[in-house]
């Protein structure tokens, strides 16, 4: 599947850090959806599940980890990479145990996350 | 402990925000540097100092990463998970990152050196690594000329889990431990010279559940 048609949603209350993670994106030619807080990305996988979500676990009010299990239970095949912070590797083995597919500490080496996007669609990330 | 706890939850906190300061600047520099490249055939005066710039933002913010992961360890020793055993490695890449500057302002330097493999002991990471801090304090301490390099390597060793520091060209005494017991008391940590470096040695972690 070509990149522009991977279905991405960047979930991260840090607005300058995730819409500057976007426009990289779409330099690569993706189209990823925003969302600032877990209520909004609950809202976005209701109404179109994409393929794969990059899920900050720290986030005020709904916490990433518990976004992650509320998606999996209404949406398993959308596949979950978690955003964790340094010295935070619990959360993101607990992340892991709760069923998302990868997990990486801030900051992000933009490289890999693609690849991790690759393989999380290939792994037939959707609803 | 109350107040340990207290310190390292603020410093928790603190470290969080500063992952997402560096994260932004990473990005930041990051779409600048996207932007040259995919216009490299576009003539630009400046295109080379500010190539230069985006390399020097990329390199720092690495190298902040690296603190933050130190002061990770340090913010989330008094943890109840970590008050009887450690990793004594993490110990010792977590100490060396964040006595770099302490090295600097004593015209020395200090290495990770070794292979990066856990070794798990039994103690705490808060004595683990105040043990540890102690030992290259006492080394960045001791008469001699300036620019010594301190390397710093943790291994498994006869039933024990030691950390070497050793001075790159320079063999210590066995007296030049003196008085470093008595420093080291209630660490876990035990120091000698030995093949012209300083030893700590912590009990090796047995079996966990």
């Amino acid at each position: 599947m070509d990149v522009k048609d991977w279905k991405i949603l960047l979930v991260d209350d840090e607005v300058e850090f995730v819409s500057t993670l976007a426009e990289r994106l779409e330099l690569r030619g993706m189209s990823p959806r925003l969302a600032h807080d877990g209520e909004s990305a609950l809202k976005a996988v209701a109404q179109d599940p994409p393929q794969v979500m990059v899920l900050d676990v720290m986030m005020p009010g709904m916490k990433g980890l518990d976004v992650l299990r509320r998606v999996k239970e209404s949406h398993p095949g959308v596949q979950v990479i978690l955003l964790t912070g340094q010295g935070k590797t619990r959360d993101g083995i607990e992340g892991m145990k709760l069923g998302a597919f990868f997990y990486m500490m801030k900051p992000l080496d933009l490289d890999e996350l693609i690849a991790k996007l690759g393989e999380a669609v290939a792994a037939g990330g959707g609803a | 402990m109350r107040e340990a706890r207290f310190m390292g939850t603020v410093t928790a906190m603190a470290m969080h925000d500063m992952q997402n300061v560096l994260a932004i600047i990473r990005e930041s520099a990051g779409l600048v540097g996207d932007l040259l490249e995919i216009n490299k055939n576009t003539p630009f005066k400046h295109r080379d100092a500010l190539e230069r710039a985006v390399g020097h933002i990329t390199r720092h913010v690495e190298r902040g990463k690296g603190i933050l992961e130190a002061m990770g360890r340090l913010a989330h020793a008094p943890d109840d998970n970590q008050l009887d055993h450690s990793d004594l490695a993490a110990c010792c890449r977590a100490v060396v990152q964040l006595t770099e500057r302490l090295a600097h302002m004593k015209n020395a330097e200090v290495r990770l050196a070794g292979p990066d493999r856990g070794i798990p002991v039994g103690v705490g990471t808060l004595p683990a690594m105040t043990a540890l801090f102690l030992g290259l304090s006492h080394l960045f301490g001791l008469p001699g000329p300036d620019g010594r390099v301190v390397n710093v390597v943790a291994l498994a060793r006869d039933g024990a889990a030691v950390a070497r520091l050793c001075l790159d060209g320079l063999a210590l005494e066995p007296g030049a431990v003196a008085g470093l017991d008595e420093a080291l008391r209630g660490t876990g940590a035990r120091p000698a010279a030995a093949e012209g470096c300083l030893e700590l040695s912590f009990p090796l972690a047995g079996p966990r559940d």
